[in-house]
C-alpha cells in the first residue's frame, strides 16, 4: 500500500509547478491515494516480464530545411510581448 | 428530408451525385439540426457558420461536402484550440493537423469543435470546462468520454462522421456507450501533427462512424506516412473499403475469456457478447478461448505511463506563450504555479502530480520501470495470441453508460474504464467497437475486435459482416429521430 503524506504531495505539487490551496489537498490526495494504489500492483507481475525483447526504438531522421517562420502569429497568441519578446513578470524581485 | 440525419456518408454521396440535394442544402440541413439539437445535447463547443465552413475546404474531393465534427483537440486553422480547458480558452490554431489538411483536401465540410474531457483525461466528457454532454440514448447519462462530443452527436445523426482521440479508449468506450462505431487505428497510421499532446507513446486520432464502411472511407481520407509526425509508420494510402466484403469463412477469433470474466461486468453485456459470438459463428468464424493474463494489469501500467507522460507533455502551459495567464502575481515563479492551478481543472492536475510522483527519484523504478516491464508482457501476449488466431474480441466496458455524476465520490471507479480497452492502445495495435446489443434500460452495449498492428482492413470486413447481419446500426435515440 502506497501512502502520500501532505509534505509529500506539497512536494510533488511544487515539482509540477502547481499552487495548491488548503481546501484542495484532501480530495487530491485522496484521489493520488487511490490511484497508486491501485498502479502499485505491477510490481506484482513486472520482474516475471520480459525486457527489451519486443521494445521498438528507432531513430526517424528529416532533412534539416528551413521552413517559413510562424513567429508573428505565435506572438500574437501571448498573454504579453513587446516587440519579438514574450513579457514575463519579474524573476529575480527587488528588496 | 428528415432521413438524411441518419443516412449515411455513401448514402448523402449519391444524393449530390444525382442532384438530389445541393452541397449547400446539405450543409444548412446539418447546421439546422445541429443547432435545434446541440441546446439539450450540448455535443459541441463551437458550430461554425456556413461560409467560413465552405471555406476552408476544396471545392471537390472524395468527401465533398460531407459535414463531419472535429474533437477540440485537433488543430484546425483560424479555429479556436481549446481542449476543453480554461488554460486555452483564448487560443487559436496556428496550422492544420495532418488530418485536417487531407479531410479539407477532400472537400469534408468541417462543421465545429467536438467538446471532450479536459485534455481528453476522462471518460466520461464531465471534466470539460465548459459543458457537460448527454448521451443520447437517456439524458441522465454520460456519453463515455474523452471523445464524447465528438460520439454523442455521430450517434443523435447531427452529423455521419467525427474525429476523436484514444489514450486508453477514448473513442470506443464512448462509441459502446451511444450505440456506435469507433475505430482505435494501429499506433502510427493516422499522423499526430496537430493532435495536442497527453501520452504521446499512446494517443492516436480516431474515427467514429454509425456504420462501419463510414469508417473506413474516413480512414482511407486520413491514413497514411507523414514526416510531419516521427512517429508516423512508413505506410501509404490505401483504400479501406475495398476489403469491406472480403471472405471471412474459417477466420479464427480467439474470445479473451478473462475479460468476459472480469469483476463488475454486468450480465447484460455478457449475455450481449455470448449472442454476438454466436452471431460471428454463423457467418462461419471459428470460435477459440484464450487468456490475457496481463490485461488485468494493464489498467495500473496504463495509469503509470499515461500520466508520466501527462506530466511532460502539460509542463508546457506556463502562462508565457499562449492561452491563459494568472494575474495579480509577485513574480515568474508564481505566474507559473498561479496560472496552472486557475487554468487546469482538478483532473488534470491530479495526473499531472500522480506522473510526477511516480517519475520522482524512489518511485521511478517501482512504478514507471516496473509500468514499462507490464507493457512490453502485454506487447508479447497479444502478439502469442496472433499467432493462433486471426483477431480477439472482448468486452469495450463492463456496463452500459453510467449516470451523470456516479463516480463524483470515486474517481479510481471512472479511471477503470479503461480496463478492457487500455491493453490495445498499450500494446500499439488497432480495434474497433461495434453495437452489439442494449442493456435492460435500453442503453447501448459494444463489443470490441481485436487485431495485430496493420490489420484494419480485417477488422473491418468481420465487423461488416456481424454489422450486415444485425440490426442495432439501423437503430437511432428516439430524441433525434424527426
Amino acid at each position: 500500500m502506497t501512502l502520500i503524506h501532505k509534505e509529500e504531495l506539497l512536494k510533488i505539487a511544487q515539482i509540477s509547478q502547481l499552487k495548491l490551496y488548503d481546501n484542495e489537498i484532501s480530495a487530491l490526495t485522496q484521489q493520488i491515494q487511490d490511484v497508486l494504489s491501485y498502479a502499485a500492483s505491477v510490481s506484482k507481475v513486472a520482474p516475471h516480464a520480459l525486457t527489451h525483447e519486443h521494445a521498438i526504438a528507432i531513430n526517424i531522421f528529416r532533412n534539416d530545411t528551413s521552413a517559413p517562420c510562424m513567429a508573428n502569429e505565435i506572438l500574437k497568441q501571448a498573454p504579453e510581448h513587446e516587440h519579438h519578446y514574450f513579457v514575463v513578470p519579474k524573476v529575480i524581485e527587488s528588496k | 428530408m428528415n432521413r438524411l440525419g441518419f443516412a449515411s456518408i455513401t448514402q448523402l454521396q449519391k444524393l449530390l451525385q444525382k442532384n438530389e440535394i445541393s452541397s449547400q442544402e446539405l450543409l444548412d440541413y446539418f447546421l439546422t439540426r445541429l443547432h435545434k439539437h446541440d441546446t439539450q445535447l450540448q455535443s459541441t463547443l463551437e458550430i461554425f457558420d456556413a461560409h467560413s465552413i465552405k471555406q476552408a475546404s476544396a471545392s471537390t474531393g472524395k468527401l465533398h461536402a460531407i459535414p463531419g465534427l472535429i474533437k477540440d483537440n485537433i488543430s484546425q486553422k483560424g479555429r479556436q484550440l481549446t481542449c476543453a480547458s480554461k488554460i486555452l480558452e483564448n487560443f487559436t490554431a496556428i496550422y492544420d493537423a495532418t488530418a485536417i489538411e487531407r479531410l479539407k483536401k477532400q472537400g469534408a465540410f468541417l462543421v465545429g469543435r467536438a467538446n471532450l474531457d479536459e485534455f481528453a483525461m476522462g471518460s466520461s466528457t464531465e471534466t470539460s470546462a465548459y459543458k457537460k454532454t448527454k448521451n443520447p440514448w437517456n439524458f441522465s447519462c454520460v456519453p463515455g468520454g474523452s471523445s464524447g462530443g465528438s460520439v454523442a452527436a455521430v450517434a443523435a445523426g447531427l452529423v455521419p462522421w467525427a474525429l476523436g482521440s484514444e489514450t486508453g479508449g477514448s473513442v470506443r468506450q464512448p462509441a459502446a456507450f451511444c450505440g456506435i462505431v469507433g475505430l482505435k487505428p494501429t499506433y502510427g497510421l493516422i499522423s499526430r501533427k496537430g493532435l495536442v499532446a497527453y501520452a504521446s507513446s499512446l494517443d492516436q486520432i480516431g474515427i467514429a462512424t454509425r456504420t462501419v464502411r463510414d469508417n473506413a472511407i474516413i480512414l482511407s481520407i486520413i491514413a497514411g506516412n507523414d514526416a510531419g509526425d516521427s512517429s508516423s509508420l512508413p505506410v501509404g494510402a490505401q483504400d479501406y473499403t475495398n476489403m469491406l466484403t472480403k471472405n471471412i469463412d474459417g477466420l479464427k477469433i480467439g474470445i479473451i475469456d478473462n475479460a468476459l470474466q472480469a469483476e463488475g461486468i454486468e450480465d447484460d453485456v455478457k449475455k450481449a457478447i455470448e449472442t454476438a459470438i454466436k452471431q460471428l459463428q454463423k457467418l462461419k468464424i471459428q470460435i477459440k478461448h484464450v487468456t490475457i493474463p496481463s490485461m488485468d494489469f494493464s489498467a495500473a501500467a496504463y495509469f503509470i505511463i499515461s500520466r508520466a507522460e501527462a506530466a511532460s507533455n502539460l509542463a508546457r502551459y506556463d502562462g508565457v506563450r499562449y492561452g491563459f495567464r494568472a494575474k495579480n502575481v509577485s513574480n515568474l515563479q508564481d505566474m507559473y504555479a498561479q496560472t496552472r492551478h486557475d487554468g487546469f481543472g482538478h483532473e488534470v492536475k491530479a495526473r499531472i502530480m500522480v506522473g510526477n510522483y511516480v517519475l520522482s527519484a524512489g518511485h521511478a523504478k517501482d512504478f514507471y520501470g516496473n509500468a514499462q516491464k507490464v507493457q512490453q508482457l502485454i506487447c508479447a501476449e497479444f502478439l502469442q495470441q496472433f499467432q493462433q488466431v486471426d483477431l480477439l474480441l472482448a468486452p469495450t466496458t463492463a456496463m452500459g453508460a453510467f449516470k451523470i455524476g456516479a463516480f463524483d465520490a470515486n474517481k479510481l471507479q471512472m479511471d477503470l474504464q479503461d480496463y478492457f480497452t487500455c491493453p490495445v492502445n498499450l500494446a500499439g495495435i488497432p480495434a474497433i467497437s461495434i453495437p452489439c446489443g442494449f442493456t435492460k434500460d435500453q442503453l447501448p452495449i459494444g463489443m470490441q475486435l481485436i487485431g495485430p498492428r496493420l490489420s484494419e482492413s480485417l477488422l473491418y470486413a468481420v465487423a461488416h459482416a456481424y454489422e450486415q447481419n444485425t440490426e442495432w446500426h439501423t437503430m437511432h435515440p428516439q430524441a433525434f429521430v424527426d
